[in-house]
């Protein structure tokens, strides 16, 4: 079964990131061949994709070929963990795919980490300003925080980085999806319906320390750097673009099981 | 809770030390749940805290709301807010944002 790879791996058209998802849980012994010829560029994003793509892998126990993996890729720890997943028969440490380098910082992480938040500031601050810097800390500290308390994932991967004059950040994991969690205190139709009723101001499912109150923060950033926000999780996506206020929203080719957050930023006005 | 108004400048004031106190959690609502207990105590002892941020920066809404906004829940006005809870060292942004979700707590607490 041979996949081809896009040019850019990034967070713009994610089907072919989720089918692999599905192929991953289907291919039994049959071998997944990754060709990588096409691909160009792997953004921020792009990295922390690639990091859920090869925990699945990993515990699907697939056997993955690579094959045309451009050599200026080949250090990167997910793509050379993946070159190499035999290796592996279950989930290493979860910090064997993190990854840094000038543009961007990846981290796989169990917990709550307050250190990502102030490494990325002091890594960005000057490019992208102290401000948008304190609002990108928000954002991520905002995300983490979702995916810890309702997720609860074995792990998850928060990432940052400049990227085509851009700011990317986000937080992706592979746990207990937003339909899910919301179903546990909300009645919605659909997936979709729970995605855009868990993007209203307020609403949280959690019963103790109730808040809900981060989302109007990261919308407000949002607004002001011309931002654009894609959440995605079971059956349904939104992505909403705050310069045009336009929203895309809709079912998903091929489910996933976890939640994806992909925000990013304009730098233009703040550099 | 029942708070003690603030009575007396210069009287015995706790200090809460947030880089001691919260060395590797300064984000989670669990945190901020710890926080604003301790200022409770305080407030009920002595009346009046410092809460020194020693220069560090916070940006978590989590944990700003659950332990200091929500002071305006458990009956604080912004008046008794401010004078009784001392900000040390707070980041200008952190400032911003706690005020702002203080204002939001306390207008829904009147509803």
């Amino acid at each position: 079964m041979e996949f081809h790879l896009p040019t850019k791996i990034d967070d713009g058209r994610l089907d072919w990131a989720l089918e692999l998802l599905e192929r991953s849980r289907s291919a039994g012994k049959k071998p997944l061949r990754l060709n990588w010829r096409k691909v160009i560029s792997i953004s921020p994003a792009g990295m922390a994709i690639l990091a859920c793509l090869f925990d699945t892998f990993v515990e699907q126990g697939n056997r993955v070929k690579c094959t045309f993996v451009a050599k200026r890729f080949k250090d990167i720890p997910t793509i050379s963990n993946m070159m190499k997943i035999a290796d592996f028969r279950a989930l290493p440490q979860s910090d064997a795919n993190s990854f840094e380098d000038d543009a961007m910082i990846l981290r796989g992480r169990t917990s709550l980490d307050p250190l990502f938040a102030e490494g990325f500031r002091e890594k960005f601050a000057k490019v992208a300003g102290e401000e948008i810097s304190y609002d990108c800390s928000l954002i991520l500290s905002e995300l983490m925080q979702n995916t810890v308390d309702h997720s609860t994932a074995e792990r998850y991967y928060a990432y940052a980085g400049i990227w085509e004059d851009e700011m990317h950040a986000g937080v992706l994991d592979m746990g207990i999806s937003i339909p899910a969690k919301m179903a546990q205190r909300y009645d919605c139709t659909s997936d979709l319906e729970y995605l855009e009723l868990a993007l209203r101001e307020g609403i949280t499912t959690r019963r103790r320390r109730s808040g809900g109150v981060g989302l109007a923060y990261f919308f407000d950033f949002l607004k002001r750097n011309e931002g654009k926000l894609t959440i995605m999780s079971r059956g349904a996506q939104v992505r909403r673009y705050f310069k045009t206020r336009r929203t895309q929203r809709g079912k998903i080719k091929f489910p996933l099981r976890g939640t994806w957050c992909f925000a990013r930023f304009s730098l233009k006005g703040d550099r | 809770m029942v708070l003690r108004p603030f009575l007396a400048e210069g009287g015995q004031m706790k200090r809460i030390d947030i880089r001691e106190e919260f060395p590797d959690d300064r984000m989670s609502r669990k945190a901020g749940e710890r926080l604003r207990n301790m200022i409770l105590d305080a407030l009920d002892t002595d009346g009046r805290v410092e809460v020194d941020f020693g220069g560090l920066i916070i940006a978590s809404t989590s944990f700003l709301d659950e332990g200091l906004a929500k002071l305006a829940d458990q009956g604080l006005t912004g008046e008794h807010f401010h004078t009784a809870v001392v900000f040390k060292n707070i980041h200008p942004r952190d400032q911003e944002v706690l005020e702002d979700l203080f204002d939001t707590r306390a207008l829904n607490s009147r509803k």
